[in-house]
């Protein structure tokens, strides 16, 4: 129950938001499962601020303080809109057609995948040892208020999202209770899954939104980690949805998507010393279109081509140097057991190890079943629809997808340094790869090429 | 097309097509062999198991083995497959099953074990303290080779998947024929290639649009995995939408010991005591889930020979004298001579407070 109106608190904090920023749908349940996620940012963001930058300790009153403000704010803000403006209620999203079979058939699975992910994950204890050292142990630091050196290397490494976000429903229960942490994982999923499904349906794209929900629940190790509190999904999510809004921007060029694939990429910062690369990749690429898009109405001149390629030169630079000094940054907040040693320096044996690397990752994508065939279908989506992907706007998304499919590359074959093919976090960092190809194999598939200008 | 590739799947995989025969084993000292006390009385034979044992059963051609049993401990049990009595357990794919104190009634699968064939000695791995009865035993066996690697691709195909440490890293491996090494993702991947080219040149010879097909075939391609792996993920699921932590605890951990063990010490440890876990050597994972769900009490991993300790994430750390209580989880040393024992699931496993 005290979870419960957690939840409620977090999803009034942000629908403050999205009601003063004027992002809001006409879909109820599209704004809740929004302003989920934004209250959790908001709150996590906020709360690391007090904690890291004022010194001030966690506590009920912090959080407590954190939400009320926004809340209040929209109190007032709304009390004055009630009287400026009449209230006219959310239009309903158009009746559908009745369903096909099959897509009642998609629909049935979705929700059995859904049922058997929030029945275990509620119901199972964590048993990932590296969700006891991080993932789940740093929000129980913060609770007490530890701010040794040990204690930072843990939350840069988890994030501030999955850091801070627990405490607040730990205050309100009054004792930290661990299987909040399974909850919130949850909470996350359920929101995420919603968001896919009504977004590109308010967008009048009914299609898009199941084969999106389907897709994304098809993989079988997104189905095993929804039920963990491990928080590379959380990221996975949050990203995620960053691309899907960046996607349908680019098909309606309608502010709110553009301004929601943002505000998660955004998000995406929060979570995990991994989010800043990930986010910093979707940003770059809204500005890179953008300024591609100014380029081509006009100013074909070679100051806006350098206007376009600097901040694309700059970001190149920046992912070099982030890869080759991912280990001097962890070292430098005292990542102990860093895992980012130096790759061996004889080149025969940094060649074989590199090639080993590769066949791991052949394996995770084609082989493991981790991913099941997602990626010999988007092989052949690509191939089939290759005039349709690079003569329209769905180049921009293969770009991304390319993008991070070239950082999880160099993550894995070049950087990492384990070499052991089947234990590999590898297939953590590859599912990042498969939920956007899922997203854009159904972007694919549902593009009406009318739009396209 | 859809429904001719179902029925391939159903008539090569089908779980029910065995032709193994069914007999039911008189309960005989002879039949097992193990490194455990053992003793047969009234046509049941009973183990003593001390934290972990193999039962070899001394019959060939087994394809499978059920037995009714009484339990007098919380085990994890599970079966292997042994070559000259030598295993070769890959704990990664173990599969497992828990039980608790009481009578029950197990199947042994042994097709599902990777390095199953008739001429493997059939293993029962038991992992936990206490007495563990067999009363009754009935075996499948099979005679003909060919049929058995057969029944093993198909029973590899279904394998249910187990829940491990190291399942959020991978899932369980799943060949479409294990014997062949051919993968369920390559073959159904080139499947889905091949019904795309059938469907290209039918798009040419009849002139039709191809790609308004191709997501209909993709998603009925996807769909196929996903269900095939939502069925063997289904018997891992703990259905309970809504059970208490300490019973979550108690009941859903791997090991059922260590779970009743941290329940019970989340009950008897006070908010300003100091706990620690003694572990044996090796044990890695039971240290770090205790002291984990222990929190926010103070926990410590206790070692014979240091007097300063240490905790999850290094950052909890305590003299030895600090410690109120200690939770034994299979620990070889003894207890220290001011600590009693004040809660004992067995003789491995107990807590034990200061005086």
């Amino acid at each position: 129950m005290i979870f419960i109106i957690g939840v409620l608190v977090v999803i009034i904090t942000g629908y403050t938001f999205l009601f003063l920023f004027n992002v809001k749908s006409s879909s109820l349940p599209l704004n809740f499962a929004l302003a989920w996620f934004v209250g959790a940012g908001y709150f996590s963001f906020v709360n690391s601020i007090f904690y890291f930058g004022l010194g001030i300790n966690t506590g009920i009153i912090t959080s407590i303080t954190i939400v009320a403000i926004p809340i209040m704010i929209f109190g007032i803000v709304w009390a004055k809109y009630k009287t400026d403006n009449k209230y006219v209620p959310p239009v309903a999203s158009k009746k559908t057609n009745r369903f096909k079979i099959y897509e009642r058939i998609l629909i049935g699975i979705i929700i059995l995948t859904l049922i058997i992910i929030v029945c275990h994950g509620a119901s199972t204890p964590s048993n990932g040892d590296d969700s006891f050292r991080i993932r789940a142990y740093t929000p129980f630091l913060v609770y007490d208020n530890i701010t040794d050196e040990n204690a930072k290397s843990l939350i840069f490494q988890n994030g501030v999202w999955p850091t801070f976000l627990p405490l607040l429903f730990w205050h309100l229960n009054g004792q930290p209770e661990q299987f909040y942490l399974n909850y919130l994982n949850l909470t996350t999923l359920i929101a995420f899954i919603t968001i896919l499904y009504f977004a590109p349906l308010v967008s009048g794209n009914e299609k898009q939104g199941l084969y999106n929900a389907f897709a994304i629940l098809s993989i079988p190790l997104f189905i095993y980690h929804g039920t963990s509190t491990y928080m590379d999904i959380v990221l996975i999510m949050v990203f995620a949805l960053g691309y899907l809004f960046f996607s349908m921007y680019l098909k309606s060029n309608e502010m709110i998507d553009i301004k929601l694939a943002i505000l998660f990429f955004i998000l995406t910062f929060l979570i995990k010393d991994k989010g800043g690369i990930a986010g910093i990749t979707g940003i770059f690429m809204i500005i890179a279109y953008w300024l591609y898009g100014k380029y081509k109405r006009s100013e074909k001149s070679w100051k806006t081509i350098a206007t376009f390629a600097v901040p694309l030169a700059l970001f190149l630079v920046f992912l070099v140097l982030y890869s080759l000094n991912i280990d001097t940054l962890a070292q430098k907040v005292n990542v102990s057991k860093s895992i980012f040693l130096k790759n061996p320096k004889v080149p025969s044996e940094f060649i074989a190890a590199l090639q080993y690397k590769a066949y791991g990752l052949f394996h995770s994508l084609f082989l493991s079943g981790n991913f099941g065939i997602l990626f010999y279908v988007f092989m052949a989506n690509v191939f089939l629809y290759a005039r349709r992907i690079f003569l329209t706007k769905l180049i921009w998304e293969f770009i991304l997808t390319s993008i991070i499919f070239i950082q999880i590359f160099m993550y894995m074959v070049v950087i990492y340094v384990r070499v052991d093919m089947h234990q590999a976090i590898v297939h953590r960092v590859v599912m990042m790869l498969a939920v956007i190809c899922s997203l854009f194999l159904v972007s694919l598939w549902t593009y009406k090429p009318v739009e396209d200008g | 097309m859809r429904y001719l590739f179902l029925l391939i799947i159903i008539q090569w995989h089908c779980p029910y097509s065995s032709f193994a025969t069914t007999i039911n084993v008189p309960i005989t000292k002879k039949i097992f062999y193990t490194n455990t006390q053992n003793k047969v009385k009234n046509r049941q034979i009973e183990f003593e198991i001390d934290k972990r044992a193999k039962i070899y059963v001394d019959l060939k051609h087994i394809s499978e083995i059920n037995i009714d049993y009484i339990s007098g401990g919380f085990f994890r049990v599970s079966h292997l497959t042994a070559y000259r009595n030598k295993i070769k357990p890959d704990a990664h794919l173990l599969m497992g099953k828990s039980i608790e104190k009481g009578k029950g009634r197990l199947t042994f699968n042994y097709r599902q074990n990777f390095n199953w064939s008739i001429a493997g000695t059939p293993v029962i791995y038991i992992e936990g303290t206490g007495n563990f009865s067999i009363i009754n035993m009935s075996v499948e066996t099979i005679a003909d080779e060919g049929q058995a690697i057969k029944e093993s691709n198909s029973a590899l195909f279904w394998r249910p998947e187990i829940i491990r440490l190291s399942t959020i890293n991978f899932l369980t491996p799943i060949y479409w024929d294990y014997n062949k090494k051919i993968h369920w993702t390559s073959s159904l991947g080139m499947l889905y290639f091949a019904s795309l080219l059938i469907l290209y040149l039918y798009s040419k010879i009849y002139n039709v649009d191809i790609k308004r097909y191709v997501p209909y075939i993709s998603i009925l391609f996807l769909f196929i995995f996903s269900s095939q792996f939502i069925i063997r993920f289904i018997p891992a699921v703990n259905w309970k939408l809504y059970v208490p932590s300490n019973e979550k605890i108690r009941r859903y951990y791997l090991r059922p010991e260590f779970g009743q063990l941290t329940a019970s010490a989340r009950e008897i440890t006070g908010e300003a005591e100091t706990i620690a876990i003694a572990v044996e050597n090796g044990d890695w994972f039971s240290p770090e889930a205790f002291c984990f769900n222990m929190l926010p009490i103070k926990c410590l991993f206790y070692q014979k020979d240091k007097d300063t300790l240490s905790g999850l994430g290094e950052n909890v750390v305590a003299k030895r004298s600090d410690i109120d209580l200690i939770a034994y989880y299979n620990f070889d040393g003894g207890i220290p001579e001011n600590f009693k024992k004040i809660f004992s699931l067995n003789k491995n496993v107990f807590i034990a407070r200061k005086k």
